[in-house]
């Protein structure tokens, strides 16, 4: 803006056209006009600028707006509109809630297969759960070994390696890491034979366990899909039968550990409905709000 | 007409009371429309909006000037349908060209066959460029301006309006009338000459 008067000025010049300023506004106003040539240019251009929109043509009213009793018949009010108008807030907060549910650790520790029954969960009985648990210590120290095509040779003839080729991971190349291997080379006269054994064909080799003594109890492992325990679609739904003491292991399967959820268990339906009832008094109330708004504006 | 009773009238149910009173302020309310949303069809339909709502919250209405009550349900009327239009912007239905698919600028079936007086068309095109003033100002600005210099409503009636405190009505009509004063030193060749604003008025 060109002009040096502040807006404080410009503003009492403006009401001054108007006559809407007290006595006091009035002089000082009239002390500038006087004492200002802007000030007065100004002034007379917002009095110019005023005249020509009081001047301003009005436009004919295309028609009368006067009302019918049809038109402002009383509507109905329908009780549900201010509770629709918050549906969205609720919306918002259930899937806030169920997104919060996914990241407490209580409410979704237990993975969830898609092809996994749903009857299939629940038939995993409470005696097994208990079983699993109540193994000693030490059985967790020990875990069983696998190896493939059989146990390993005796560590302690020949070069005194147990057959380990270079470059295999040794848990699948039939190699036991766990087995000390011999020191130095032997009294044999035979020339090693390096032999690695590979993985075995699928219907080859069965799959033995270690002779570790362990306490775990196998339990007998169900299906024949390609995801070891997980039993066909035609048993879903039918009660797992609680297996009794050590039963053996058939050859060519393998024991599943058991996963076993930890804990939670017992707390998700008291936070899940604790969290709707929260839900539900938050809902309530909003539809309170929204009722008492709506007398009150109307 | 006596407005008080016809308001007293009105409150109790009686709608022809209430029609004598749209009567009287129609004008006034459909030209504060018309100057907000520069489109007849929307004037009409805020016109006929605000004077639905007022009659049925006429109970809410505490006394005082009538006409600035009114003018606040036209001003709102209004503000909804800017707001519904910034939200929604609409396709223009000027008639497009089918060779170059250009808006035909002055269409045949728009114009007016009828001989235009040289005195009407520079009313006209005054109006038009007071309009195109109006139409720059921000919306705040311009409910103020079209209420006090338009209609001619002092600045209390303008606060109930508005529902703004007396100082911000103060404020923005001054600063509107800067506004405006710039924009129409534009139109200076269509205004009269004791319009004319600053030196153009001596070029005049």
């Amino acid at each position: 803006m060109k002009e040096q008067l502040n807006s404080n000025d410009l503003i009492l010049l403006s009401a001054y056209l108007d006559g809407e300023v007290n006595p006091r506004e009035k002089a000082r106003v009239e002390a500038l006009l006087q004492s200002d040539q802007q000030a007065k240019e100004i002034y007379e251009s917002l009095l110019k600028t005023k005249t020509v929109l009081r001047n301003a043509p009005l436009r004919k009213v295309p028609r009368n707006f006067t009302l019918s009793a049809a038109v402002v018949q009383p509507r109905r009010p329908l009780i549900l509109i201010p509770a629709l108008r918050f549906s969205s807030v609720l919306a918002t907060l259930v899937a806030v809630w169920m997104f919060i549910g996914q990241l407490l650790p209580g409410w979704s520790a237990r993975p969830f297969l898609a092809s996994e029954p749903v009857t299939e969960m629940q038939a995993v009985s409470e005696a097994e759960t208990e079983r699993t648990f109540a193994l000693p210590s030490d059985s967790q120290q020990t875990p069983p070994v696998v190896y493939w095509g059989g146990p390993p040779q005796p560590p302690a003839t020949g070069m005194g390696g147990a057959g380990i080729a270079p470059g295999c991971p040794d848990a699948f190349c039939g190699g036991a890491p766990d087995v000390p291997y011999a020191e130095g080379r032997g009294g044999g006269s035979e020339e090693p034979t390096f032999k690695a054994q590979g993985m075995p064909a699928a219907g080859e080799g069965a799959i033995q366990l270690n002779p570790v003594p362990t306490q775990i109890e196998p339990l007998p492992l169900e299906g024949s899909g390609p995801i070891l325990g997980v039993r066909p679609a035609e048993e879903a739904g039918k009660a797992l039968p609680t297996p009794t003491t050590s039963q053996p292991v058939p050859a060519g399967q393998v024991e599943e550990p058991l996963l076993v959820e930890s804990g939670g268990e017992s707390t998700r339906p008291d936070a899940g409905l604790l969290a709707g009832a929260g839900l539900l008094l938050l809902a309530a109330g909003l539809w309170l709000v929204s009722v008492l708004l709506k007398r009150k504006i109307s | 007409m006596d407005e008080a009773l016809l308001i007293k009238d009105a409150m109790r149910g009686d709608l022809d009371a209430f029609n004598r009173l749209v009567l009287a302020y129609q004008q006034m309310a459909f030209n504060l429309a018309y100057r907000m949303l520069n489109d007849d069809a929307a004037a009409e339909d805020a016109t006929q909006t605000a004077f639905i709502s007022a009659y049925r919250n006429l109970k809410q209405y505490r006394g005082g000037s009538f006409r600035a009550w009114v003018m606040r349900m036209v001003t709102n009327a209004c503000y909804d349908e800017l707001r519904r239009r910034q939200r929604r912007p609409s396709v223009s239905l000027e008639p497009v060209s089918a060779e170059d698919d250009e808006e035909i600028e002055s269409p045949a079936w728009l114009a007016d066959h009828n001989p235009q007086p040289d005195e009407e068309m520079e009313t006209r095109e005054l109006e038009a460029a007071i309009q195109h003033c109006i139409q720059d100002l921000p919306e705040e600005f311009r409910a103020v301006v079209i209420l006090v210099d338009i209609q001619g409503m002092d600045y209390n009636e303008v606060s109930q309006a508005i529902g703004k405190p007396l100082g911000t009505i103060k404020s923005r009509v001054a600063r509107a009338r800067l506004r405006l004063r710039e924009c129409l030193s534009g139109f200076v060749e269509l205004l009269p000459s004791k319009f004319r604003l600053g030196k153009e008025a001596e070029i005049g």
